[in-house]
């Protein structure tokens, strides 16, 4: 019973931890390759410009510990879609977060419906969130801005759904001055068995 | 990636002791009718763009091949055709918190007219044809165009002497990427071709076949 409350309390109905079995493939950007370039071949790999610093999907598990595996959680929550890709900025763990309301993707198939995609954040419905040092008020300051799921598609054997895209937004700081996260860019390998594992919350 | 900041200092400083050593050389050599040599050179390169790059900077490079001379015109004596075949390493580097170096290698095949001004001073001019080999970029041949062209103008000295010297520059005509330019919001504003390189080329010629090669009677 308590699993349950559990599971409840958290309200995930589908939920997937995806670790790729295979390292992430950073391509810098033709144009400043301090930011991956944008693909849209699964390359497991994201980035944007936090302000004027760098947020990469390569992620820090502490001291002297850090990985290029890719790093994304996709969950179903109520009515509301949810990623989050983990990475780092200066060697701290950060995450950029979204959670997308009324798009009816509940299941593993109807992600490829998000191809091209264009989701404004409007800090209501649709948020965008940049988590670096996560605390419980990680979640007060919403993203302005938006999404682009510039292509979705299944892979070459159909075992997976490539998700490619791009996102930007801006949020209040401590201080009111707006953290911009510009030039985001996203190419992940999300499979079906993944969305399976989330039998093991509930 | 690899990201190896340059020595320049030691660098420019061997390429001069290089060259002093070649000139001694060349000023005690015998006069031979080599047309067909061995090459080397230290390539000066960079990326000409229309879009901008952020702390760009020029990367050095070399070439390394082969080049046969041949005259085909009875009546112009003093034109030639120069062919080469060349191993050519071209690239460009960006400066932030990290040196970021992009190095090109190509396969490269220029095709050159070739007029001799005086005995010891000629000029050549025309195409280099190149294919992308190898890149330290990740998925470099999946990022940057596999075939490269460009002009080339340059000149030479001590072309009859068993060693001789050149100096040429290589001006890349076509776009070495196809991209988009995404804005802040990540919205995709426009397709974008560009990157083309440019180099400029120092280097010297060792004859190892001393015979004029004539396609005429």
């Amino acid at each position: 019973m308590k699993k349950y409350v559990y599971t409840n309390s958290i309200l995930i109905v589908l939920a997937c931890l995806i670790l790729s079995a295979c390292e992430g493939t950073f391509i810098p950007d033709p144009i400043d390759p301090r930011l991956p370039k944008y693909t849209e071949n699964g390359y497991g790999t994201a980035g944007a410009f936090i302000n004027d610093r760098i947020w990469t999907s390569h992620v820090n598990y502490g001291f002297l510990t850090s990985s290029d595996k890719p790093m994304i959680k996709v969950w179903h929550e109520q009515d509301s879609l949810r990623f989050t890709f983990s990475g780092s900025i200066e060697q701290t763990s950060a995450s950029v977060e979204f959670h997308l309301t009324g798009l009816g993707i509940t299941k593993f198939e109807d992600l490829i419906d998000l191809n091209e995609q264009k989701i404004s954040l409007n800090g209501n419905k649709n948020i965008g969130y940049y988590i670096e040092n996560y605390s419980s008020s990680s979640y007060d300051k919403k993203g302005i801005g938006q999404i682009y799921f510039r292509n979705v598609q299944y892979n070459n054997d159909k075992s997976a759904i490539i998700i490619s895209g791009t996102f930007g937004f801006s949020l209040p700081d401590t201080h009111q001055i707006p953290l911009k996260v510009n030039s985001g860019r996203f190419d992940y390998k999300i499979f079906k068995t993944n969305f399976e594992q989330h039998d093991e919350y509930e | 990636m690899r990201n190896i900041k340059t020595k320049k200092g030691p660098l420019i400083r061997n390429i001069l002791n290089t060259f002093i050593f070649l000139a001694l050389i060349l000023a005690t050599n015998i006069e031979s009718k080599a047309q067909v040599a061995i090459l080397a050179s230290g390539n000066y390169c960079n990326i000409r763009s229309d879009i901008s790059l952020e702390n760009k900077e020029s990367l050095l490079g070399y070439n390394l091949g082969l080049s046969i001379q041949y005259y085909p015109i009875k009546k112009f004596k003093n034109v030639s055709i120069i062919t080469e075949v060349v191993y050519n390493r071209k690239g460009y580097q960006q400066q932030f918190e990290k040196n970021y170096q992009f190095k090109f290698n190509y396969l490269s095949l220029p095709i050159l007219v070739n007029y001799s001004l005086s005995n010891n001073i000629a000029m050549h001019s025309g195409i280099e044809l190149s294919t992308l080999i190898t890149t330290n970029i990740a998925k470099g041949k999946e990022t940057y165009k596999n075939f490269d062209l460009g002009l080339v103008f340059g000149l030479s000295c001590f072309n009859k002497k068993r060693i001789s010297c050149f100096s040429r520059i290589t001006y890349g005509l076509t776009p070495m990427l196809d991209y988009y330019e995404i804005d802040d919001l990540g919205n995709f504003s426009r397709e974008i071709h560009d990157l083309k390189n440019i180099c400029l080329s120092i280097g010297f010629k060792i004859n190892i076949y001393n015979e004029k090669i004539r396609l005429y009677k």
